[in-house]
């Protein structure tokens, strides 16, 4: 692998602080190209170091050891809140086939829910008719509601007394 | 199926078909990098080491979840941060004081005495815990993103790429945080830049 050049240098130089004969290499570049000099370029040097001089985590020597432990006793608890067989198959599908076999399961249902929907109308449908069969018989004649907009439109309130206006006609 | 070429892959694979010893040499190879990320973010040594290892945990939970066309430094530091950022949510509803804190009238001091193997006197071991407090403070002073950004960047295996897939977001995005990130932190840190209080133990400065 080719030795990082100029820019590349600069870029490390953020990153972490450069060996000798990359700093050298990276002055000698800069000496060349000044105008690609940072302004703050003390103070980016600085700040790498700073950053790269944070002393690490302390590490438990048996961090190892005890993360198998834990995970042997997270195996060893009951079942309850771990995932399902179903789960831990359904983990192993590609997440591509997962959305693919959500879609046809709600497609699935959706139809299932029409399907019964379809029957559950042509069984009300079913019923309605047989009642109406049933009382047919009371119904009145279909002439007797040939008259039915001229009665449903007339005025509300007291019924005209029948009698006096026959005797009125008299 | 051949071997892929990315070792950590290899190990991933390895661990999908329940092998522990790939999975203790996944931890030999990373568990530090997940620690250091984890404490620079949560600037708590104890609290760093129980993600850490819930990191793993989950690892290997979610082995078969695992594809090889990820880079698996990639998908273990998305996990590492998912668990980090719940760690800090769950922080900002509970927020409770450590009975470990120090004291008030030792507000002042680093918050933590980290163990120090550096053959420097006591004055440059105090100057020093002094300025690790201070760099932790002003990052822990960061936006998440930010921090999250400079601290990856830190690692030397993540490219932008990586870290933008990590953080959810696009290259541009990254090398802006990081920037500003660097920005807020010079601005900070200017009085031990400037004074090179940083140079007992270390002799570039």
């Amino acid at each position: 692998m080719n030795a990082p050049q100029g820019p590349q240098l600069l870029e490390l130089a953020r990153r972490r602080p450069l060996s000798p004969a990359e700093r050298a290499a990276l002055d000698a570049w800069l000496a060349r190209h000044p105008e690609a000099r940072p302004a703050d370029w003390a103070d980016e040097l600085a700040l790498t170091r700073l950053l790269a001089a944070l002393p690490p985590a302390p590490l438990s020597p048996r961090f190892a050891e005890n993360t198998l432990a834990a995970l042997d006793r997270r195996a060893a608890a009951p079942a309850v809140g771990r995932p399902g067989v179903w789960r831990r198959w359904l983990a192993g599908w590609q997440p591509v086939w997962r959305w693919a076999g959500a879609v046809v399961l709600l497609a699935v249902a959706l139809g299932s829910w029409e399907f019964l929907q379809h029957r559950r109308e042509q069984a009300r449908l079913a019923e309605s008719i047989r009642v109406v069969s049933a009382l047919a018989g009371d119904l009145p004649d279909a002439a007797a509601l040939a008259e039915f907009e001229v009665v449903l439109h007339l005025p509300d309130g007291p019924l005209p007394d029948l009698e006096a206006l026959a005797r009125a006609l008299e | 199926m051949a071997e892929p070429a990315d070792p950590d892959a290899a190990l991933m694979l390895r661990v999908q078909r329940g092998d522990r010893r790939a999975f203790e040499a996944l931890m030999t190879r990373h568990a530090q990098a997940v620690a250091n990320f984890l404490y620079h973010s949560l600037g708590d040594a104890a609290e760093a080491e129980d993600l850490t290892q819930n990191v793993f945990l989950q690892v290997y939970k979610s082995a078969a979840r695992y594809r090889v066309t990820a880079k698996f430094t990639t998908w273990l530091f998305t996990i590492a941060r998912n668990l980090c950022l719940n760690e800090l949510r769950r922080r900002a509803r509970h927020p409770a004081h450590s009975l470990d804190a120090p004291p008030p009238e030792q507000e002042e001091a680093p918050a933590r005495a980290v163990p120090d193997t550096r053959p420097d006197g006591p004055v440059d071991t105090l100057l020093l815990n002094e300025l690790e407090a201070k760099i932790q403070e002003a990052l822990s002073d960061l936006p998440e993103t930010q921090r999250t950004a400079l601290l990856l960047y830190r690692e030397q295996d993540l490219s932008y790429e990586d870290i933008a897939t990590v953080l959810g977001c696009s290259l541009t995005a990254v090398k802006s945080l990081i920037h500003r990130g660097r920005e807020t932190l010079k601005q900070r840190l200017k009085p031990y830049l400037r004074t090179g209080e940083w140079s007992p133990a270390d002799p570039q400065l």
